[in-house]
């Protein structure tokens, strides 16, 4: 059967093509390596924690290990891995298109991640960098590695978020099939859309923060030196106008999986669709004005605080708009236990956690106490990286069936969804702990009183290890030896569904035709 | 898909650049305003050491050249694509001129030392910020610089395509957005001129 997998043919086919569910396959391979390689990372530093005094690795090497964990994991996994990877895949198909409106840039993006990427293992092979993921001034000025690398491969890396950016937003206004107004677009296709917005407005902040960090690194400009009057929380400022609305972009789109995949394993419609809605733009518009709670300590006012912590607040009224939405469309409903909706447990357990500890952390009194310390880190891993990574899960198990037409094997799919959602709480648990009892973060050594919640921390750290390569392994069997899965198997009433799968090479063999009050993405037969 | 959505999709998405350079302008906006603000003293004679005379000329050259490629469109709405690809020709001729007199300006401040990085010499200068201004001026007179020459690309092709005939006065988009890109040039520099020629005290 002909489809976008083998038709056309050949390497140069796929190379130079500019179908939109191609260049997600390659976005989804690529971000599946760099996410391996960040948590090949993480599990040597977990490793290296066992001891007190670290006997596995070098304090400098430590240093780099946690630098590139997270440089690899934001900038390589989490913000490409929704957007670029599943948001190719289905906006088009989502909304009845042949392809994104700009096919030949959507190609571009893809080339310039990759080239950006390759400057980072560049900068990494040329001995890493030290500074953090977030390239503090002035240290970042000052270190001796190779910041300039690092940070123009992440500027790279950007223009192709941009460029993801602007092409969603013109294909959702452009490109929905005849018939489609606003107000019936999945609720994936809005958090995309909002997750654009940022990405067009913050990432080119961004890039001027690291352009003159890499600058200031190379030629000794001293925008950030206070040695030429330069001030170093200004680059604080000005990285956390990305580098905080990236959490939405990273966490938006998992939000947007989520609601699919409770909405078709519920087999309803979801609950207050506008209310969702409105949460959505809600938080890609306030997430552009909480930057400041980053810097609670790095000597800002008491007024700023106090104002940055109430707007960072706010963020956490629009995520409960949406957790309530979600629990009350699968309260009632009769829910399909499938992986997909497991993950989506795992991922409201995360979140709630994660989104109580964040407004912890946002009040301003609390957060002098964490932070710089482990229950930064636990919270942040919980909302962002488990929420990014659970979601991440889900979608690649709910559409697995549309990308290839088989179906892997439950059970096993059932155990490694076990062992995800068990190492994941257990590798952060004990780190709010931690966190809390005084343990500073980016530490390489650390006090014996510590030991046993390091080390319960790095089994949690192997157990999740070993569920994502049991995933790994399964999903690849499945696509050699996966049993059929037909159309649709889960009975979903989205669009995307109503093409062949795996689609064929412009998605729909005939033209979708859209009828609003039979055809919405949602139109569930409710039951009574 | 309808013409309407096709020339509505380009529309978008040269909109969504112009947003996404608007907030990378802003960052050093930022900066500025911050240091400014910390430093007036510094601020106002690093101005006093720019070339007025060159910050005027090359406002007036951009503004010329915005009038120009709007009367372009203009002519072209009325059907005069010749004369309309005469104009662009200024429009290129404008830009071509602001660079020189931009590298000149450069050139004299590298000739009094005032080169960015280790080899600043700032003898003349009383005072903390004057590394911090030079290093804006530089990065925002050269970032906006090579938005210039970015713009006389886009104008050169423009150019090419209304005297192949692709562009037309029934078919003109091309030139109705690249001209919205020129004014957004334009636009910066009409902010950096104040900031770095006008505000000297």
């Amino acid at each position: 059967m002909s489809n976008f997998w083998n038709e056309p043919r050949g390497l140069k086919s796929w190379l130079l093509t500019r179908d939109h569910k191609r260049i997600g396959v390659m976005y989804l391979f690529t971000v599946i390596v760099f996410l391996m390689l960040g948590g090949a990372f993480a599990l040597i530093l977990r490793l290296s924690l066992v001891e007190p005094n670290n006997a596995l690795v070098s304090a400098h090497t430590y240093d780099r290990l946690f630098t590139h964990h997270g440089i690899t994991m934001v900038w390589l996994f989490m913000i490409p891995s929704i957007p670029s990877a599943f948001g190719n895949i289905l906006i088009p198909l989502m909304i009845g298109a042949r392809d994104v409106a700009f096919p030949r840039i959507n190609l571009a993006s893809y080339y310039i991640f990759v080239i950006g990427a390759i400057t980072v293992l560049v900068a990494l092979v040329a001995g890493g960098v030290d500074t953090g993921w977030t390239f503090y001034t002035p240290y970042s000025a000052a270190s001796a590695t190779a910041v300039t690398c690092a940070a123009l491969g992440v500027f790279i890396t950007g223009i192709s978020s941009i460029l993801t950016g602007l092409n969603f937003i013109a294909t959702v206004h452009t490109m929905r099939v005849s018939g489609m107004r606003w107000r019936d677009l999945p609720l994936f296709v809005w958090t995309i859309y909002a997750t654009s917005i940022i990405l067009v407005l913050a990432t080119p902040v961004l890039g001027l923060a690291l352009l003159l960090v890499g600058a200031d690194h190379a030629w000794a400009l001293g925008i950030f030196d206070p040695a030429s009057g330069g001030d170093p929380v200004l680059f604080e400022h000005i990285f956390w106008f990305y580098s905080h609305p990236a959490v939405y972009i990273m966490i938006l789109p998992g939000m947007g999986v989520i609601s699919e995949v409770v909405s078709t394993m519920s087999h309803r419609k979801p609950a207050w669709y506008g209310a969702i809605v409105f949460a959505t733009i809600g938080i890609a518009l306030v997430g552009f004005l909480t930057w400041g709670h980053h810097m609670f300590v790095a000597g800002i006012s008491t007024f700023d605080a106090g104002l940055f912590g109430i707007l960072s607040m706010m963020v956490a009224i629009f995520s409960a708009i949406k957790v309530f939405a979600w629990t009350s469309t699968m309260y009632g409903g009769r829910i399909t236990i499938s992986t997909p909706i497991l993950y989506v447990f795992t991922f409201i357990f995360l979140f709630v956690f994660g989104g109580m500890s964040g407004v912890a952390v946002a009040t301003t009194s609390l957060d002098v106490h964490w932070h710089d310390t482990y229950f930064v880190v636990a919270h942040f891993h919980f909302i962002m990286v488990g929420g990014t990574l659970t979601a991440f899960l889900a979608a690649l198990h709910y559409w697995f069936p549309k990308l290839t037409g088989k179906m892997y094997s439950e059970v096993w799919a059932k155990l490694a969804c076990a062992a995800v959602a068990l190492g994941f709480i257990l590798t952060f648990t004990p780190q709010f702990l931690l966190g809390n009892a005084g343990m500073p973060r980016r530490y390489a050594t650390y006090p014996p009183q510590y030991q046993w919640l390091h080390v319960l921390s790095t089994a949690g750290a192997c157990l999740l290890a070993l569920g994502m390569l049991t995933v790994l392994l399964y999903l690849i069997v499945a696509v050699f030896a996966g049993t059929p899965a037909g159309d649709n198997p889960w009975g979903s009433k989205s669009f995307e569904w109503r093409s062949p799968s795996p689609p064929p090479h412009e998605n729909f063999p005939a033209p979708p035709v859209w009828n609003t009050r039979t055809d919405g993405p949602y139109a569930y037969e409710e039951e009574t | 898909m309808n013409a309407y959505l096709e020339e509505r999709r380009y529309r978008i998405a040269v909109w969504i650049v112009i947003a996404s350079e608007a907030l990378l302008f802003a960052g050093l906006f930022a900066l500025y305003a911050n240091y400014r603000t910390e430093y007036p003293h510094a601020f106002g004679e690093g101005v006093q050491e720019d070339i007025q005379w060159m910050g005027g000329a090359n406002t007036f050259i951009l503004l010329t050249s915005s009038f120009m490629i709007a009367y372009a469109i203009h002519l072209m709405r009325h059907g005069r694509a010749a004369i309309a690809s005469w104009l662009l020709i200024g429009v290129i001729v404008c830009g071509g001129a602001f660079l020189v007199l931009k590298l000149a300006e450069w050139g004299q401040h590298a000739h009094e030392g005032i080169v960015p990085g280790i080899g600043y010499y700032t003898g003349t200068f009383h005072g903390r910020g004057t590394v911090l201004f030079f290093t804006l001026y530089y990065l925002m007179t050269g970032l906006h610089a090579l938005h210039v020459i970015a713009g006389m690309f886009l104008v050169t092709w423009v150019f090419l395509r209304v005297r192949a005939r692709t562009i037309t006065p029934e078919r003109h988009m091309a030139l109705e957005l690249v001209a919205l890109y020129w004014h957004f040039v334009d636009v910066v520099w009409v902010f950096l001129w104040p900031m770095f020629y006008l505000m000297r005290v």
